[in-house]
């Protein structure tokens, strides 16, 4: 998956309009990235790319650029 | 995973009843706090349900059924088979198939089973009527799904009361050799059974004094032994990982890219599932392509992917469409169907008038006890 396709799951995932996300946010700056989209985000990449991400490990991100991080190899 | 191709069998009509009882999400706030149900009504996409306090899921079937006589113009005598779907059956005993043959007025010469599954239920439902006429050559079949979920609920569970309603609903089915096939694609996985069950009521686990005590349970719910136990998360998990290869696998088997589906009819789980098992098959939210017919309703188990046809796509009766139908869930189950929908009858939903029924069999003079017993308390 490019970046851009990522960025535009992410929008979906916080039912933000298409564009919305350019990956220099901080996710404390987004007010729909509460426990239920992590549940989404944990969801999403394990049907996306068959990883099943920690809990833990997402609630410690601090931004888009770490949720990147955290499915490395499965985005460009 | 099994594919499987019918030939020869048609829809002809469907229709939907639900209890006249509505339970709204400010009732429903009472219980578990405004704050709550405002953050589970954003989730699951349900402001209300249809609830039955008295109904059972024969009398929904049974108003849905005559209905469906009543526009189709069909003769009861012109029945082959009846399949039943529900988990919420009237009695342990015998299949509500067979009440239902009996209220119906249907002739004696019909086939008619019950069939254990719930959110699966409508989807196999369809594969097991169709086979059976296609191999037998039935000219008519009588398909029922419906459950009556919220009565199977402990009342202060607050994952599964917002979240379930009541409905029964009735699909007439036509041998028809010019039809379309109907592609299905199916699946089961018994491992995922532990996660969402009912512990207590069948041979494994007989009724006994302590099952009926409605008492916090580790996981921080209130229920009894006799109410739906329910893991969410791990419902979420299993629907993830199970329907989008089921819906990739269908679409190569009838031949289908992704664009040539009108509609994606998933059972109605909830919003949020169905947004998130949308994001994995990449149906774009905003093409209207995935169909979300909950919000009035609820989930209602084996009856939901009727209801949301019904609620969201009276176009079909008058417009031949490209339906993928899926189903998933409890069991784990799962089983999904191609159809190139020629239009349909459909109509308005019954409204059932919540009252007790008197019950089939509960006259009977042999119930009666010799010595009424004395009851404690």
């Amino acid at each position: 998956m490019t970046r851009t396709e990522f960025y535009a799951t992410l929008d979906d995932i916080l039912e933000l309009a298409p564009g919305t996300i350019t990956g220099a946010e901080q996710l404390s700056s987004l007010p729909t990235w509460d426990s239920l989209a992590i549940v989404s985000y944990i969801a999403t990449c394990n049907g996306l790319f068959g990883i099943v991400l920690k809990g833990d490990r997402v609630k410690e991100t601090k931004s888009v650029e770490d949720l990147v991080t955290l499915v490395a190899g499965h985005v460009e | 995973m099994t594919s499987v191709r019918v030939e020869g069998v048609k829809i002809i009509g469907l229709v939907n009843a639900i209890p006249d009882r509505i339970r709204t999400w400010e009732d429903d706030a009472k219980q578990f706090g405004v704050e709550e149900m405002q953050r589970v009504v954003k989730n699951t996409g349900v402001s209300k349900r249809s609830v039955a306090d008295h109904l059972c899921t024969s009398d929904l079937c049974h108003a849905a059924a005559e209905r469906l006589f009543e526009k189709l113009g069909w003769a009861k005598d012109s029945i082959d088979v009846v399949v039943m779907v529900t988990q919420t059956p009237d009695y342990p005993s015998p299949a509500t198939a067979c009440l239902l043959q009996n209220r119906l007025g249907l002739p004696v010469t019909v086939a008619a089973f019950d069939v254990n599954l719930g959110c699966s239920g409508y989807t196999y439902g369809l594969w097991i009527a169709a086979s059976l006429m296609a191999a037998g050559k039935l000219k008519r079949c009588l398909l029922l799904a419906g459950d009556v979920v919220s009565r199977a609920a402990s009342p202060m569970d607050r994952a599964v009361v917002p979240l379930f309603g009541d409905a029964g609903s009735a699909t007439a089915l036509e041998l028809s050799p010019d039809a379309p096939p109907m592609v299905f694609e199916m699946g089961t996985n018994g491992a995922g059974g532990m996660f969402l069950h009912t512990l207590a009521g069948a041979a494994k686990h007989p009724i006994t004094a302590v099952d009926l005590i409605a008492g916090e349970r580790k996981d921080g719910i209130t229920r009894s032994n006799q109410h739906t136990y329910m893991n969410g998360a791990e419902v979420l998990t299993f629907a993830m990982v199970a329907v989008p290869p089921m819906i990739e696998a269908l679409r190569t088997a009838v031949g289908w890219t992704a664009a040539d589906v009108d509609y994606y009819v998933f059972h109605q789980a909830s919003r949020f599932m169905l947004k998130n098992i949308g994001r994995i098959l990449r149906i774009p939210g905003t093409s209207q392509q995935l169909v979300i017919g909950l919000e009035g309703y609820g989930n209602t188990s084996s009856a939901s992917i009727p209801m949301a046809i019904n609620d969201q796509l009276m176009e079909l009766t008058t417009t031949k469409r490209k339906l993928v139908l899926a189903g998933f869930g409890i069991g784990w189950s799962w089983c999904a169907v191609a159809i190139d929908l020629d239009p349909i009858m459909l109509t308005e939903m019954v409204r059932v008038p919540d009252e007790p029924h008197p019950g089939d069999f509960e006259h009977l003079k042999d119930h009666e006890f010799v010595t009424p017993p004395v009851l404690p308390g």
